[in-house]
């Protein structure tokens, strides 16, 4: 049987992403202000890389 | 992975996406305005803010009741509202019956420092029919469920997409996409890209989508949960009727249980959201997350005594919470322009897949003709 390994030139970025994604969404949710912030900030990272992507097509 | 399960996750991707793209692509295309419809509500009809003359007093909630009551003599008052913005603005909702349909409201709503009525909000405007269109196609509750279906149907699309991405992806780098091999490629790689990227807000946005769906499951768990089992002591007492206590002493005794919580709405005896006995009011605390969780209190109608007060169960809050994280409405503006950014992401996402679908089959049938010519 195949040993299972965590493939991380792979996966790394989606997981990245995906754990920067799900944190911006919820800080917001936490609190006003500084949260706010941070949520947006979070949230621009797979926006940008997306729309990169999208131009670089 | 092996190709045959590769296979089997691409049949599912397929079907599922399918399924569920015209319906996805209407709710990304009516969802986009519904981000920003505080902003369009706004513009499309300029709010008055219910400004205060200096030092004036609030008027009491019965009198603002009897001024509700006397713009549409011939209705029941059923449901007290406060706006989450403008703390001087108080909403009535009037019907024929307490548990008339939604669709028999009629609206007022005034100032709580002068009396005057303000605008107050349109059933019958633009934004109200994409919001129809975007919850349940004008179709009621088996229109939201179905579109709940779709939402599922989203969600295994996602899913099966995450899936997939390994073995297409096994050789290559993030971010890579074809741009001069083929059409078809270039659009391959993109939606590929685009979907792995913005999964996460795509599942987000599609679970608490599938839960908003339920809100009338919901609803009924809790009249028949805890909303009976609140009002157990009042089974088989006549309905309060005639005049009722004040509802001024009746939120002042709510408020009293519950420091720190504000009133968002106070529901009369016979509505959906209380009993035939009691002014439940419905009270929300102050942070972003709390804001969003509601807690009853229950004052008996007639002798304006609390009966009970509680926090709502975790079905019900996980509905609550849900409406954020499906709308974007609660982080700023900033947080609006994500959402819409995310959303017109989706939207590629979804043309491109579907696109890639059509290339596929007529690669197929190319095939086929030569192969038989």
């Amino acid at each position: 049987m195949q040993k299972v390994r965590f493939n991380s030139k792979l996966w790394g970025m989606p997981l990245l992403i995906t754990i920067i994604s799900l944190g911006g969404l919820l800080t917001a949710l936490a609190g006003d202000g500084i949260w706010d912030i941070l949520s947006w900030l979070a949230l621009s990272l797979p926006v940008g890389l997306a729309f990169r992507g999208l131009f670089k097509a | 992975m092996q190709v045959k399960t590769a296979k089997r996750w691409f049949l599912w991707h397929k079907w599922t996406s399918l399924i569920c793209t015209l319906f996805l692509l209407m709710l990304c295309l009516t969802g986009l305005p519904l981000i920003f419809h505080e902003e369009i509500d706004g513009w499309l009809e300029p709010e008055t803010a219910a400004t205060a003359p200096a030092g004036a007093p609030r008027i009491s909630l019965d009198s603002l009741a009897v001024i509700a009551g006397a713009v549409h003599p011939d209705l029941h008052i059923r449901y007290v509202f406060w706006d989450r913005d403008d703390p001087g603005k108080v909403g009535f909702d009037l019907s024929p019956r307490p548990d008339a349909p939604v669709s028999q409201s009629h609206y007022v709503s005034l100032n709580a420092f002068t009396g005057q009525a303000l605008p107050g909000p349109k059933t019958d405007g633009i934004m109200y029919t994409i919001l129809q269109l975007h919850t349940s196609m004008f179709a009621g509750i088996p229109g939201k469920l179905f579109l709940g279906l779709m939402g599922i149907l989203f969600v295994i699309a996602i899913i099966s997409g995450i899936v997939l991405y390994g073995p297409i992806m096994k050789n290559f780098n993030f971010g890579m996409v074809r741009k001069h091999k083929s059409k078809r490629l270039r659009w391959l790689d993109t939606h590929n890209l685009l979907g792995i990227i913005t999964a996460a807000w795509m599942l987000v946005v599609g679970l608490t989508g599938i839960i908003n769906t339920l809100s009338d499951v919901v609803l009924g768990l809790w009249q028949q949960g805890q909303l009976k089992e609140m009002t157990a002591p009042y089974v088989g007492a006549p309905p309060a009727e005639g005049k009722l206590g004040s509802l001024d002493s009746a939120l002042n005794v709510a408020c009293r249980a519950a420091p720190g919580m504000k009133p968002t709405i106070i529901t009369y005896p016979g509505t959906i959201f209380s009993s035939r006995h009691h002014y439940a009011i419905f009270l929300r605390g102050s942070s972003p997350l709390t804001s969003r969780l509601l807690m009853p209190a229950l004052v008996d109608a007639k002798t304006g005594r609390l009966t009970d007060i509680r926090e709502m169960p975790w079905y019900v809050n996980t509905l609550f919470l849900s409406e954020p994280l499906h709308f974007g409405d609660y982080g700023g503006w900033p947080l609006k322009i994500i959402w819409a950014l995310f959303d017109l992401i989706t939207l590629i996402v979804l043309v491109t897949g579907l696109y890639l679908w059509f290339a596929r089959r007529k690669a197929h049938q190319q095939q086929w003709e030569r192969l038989s010519t």
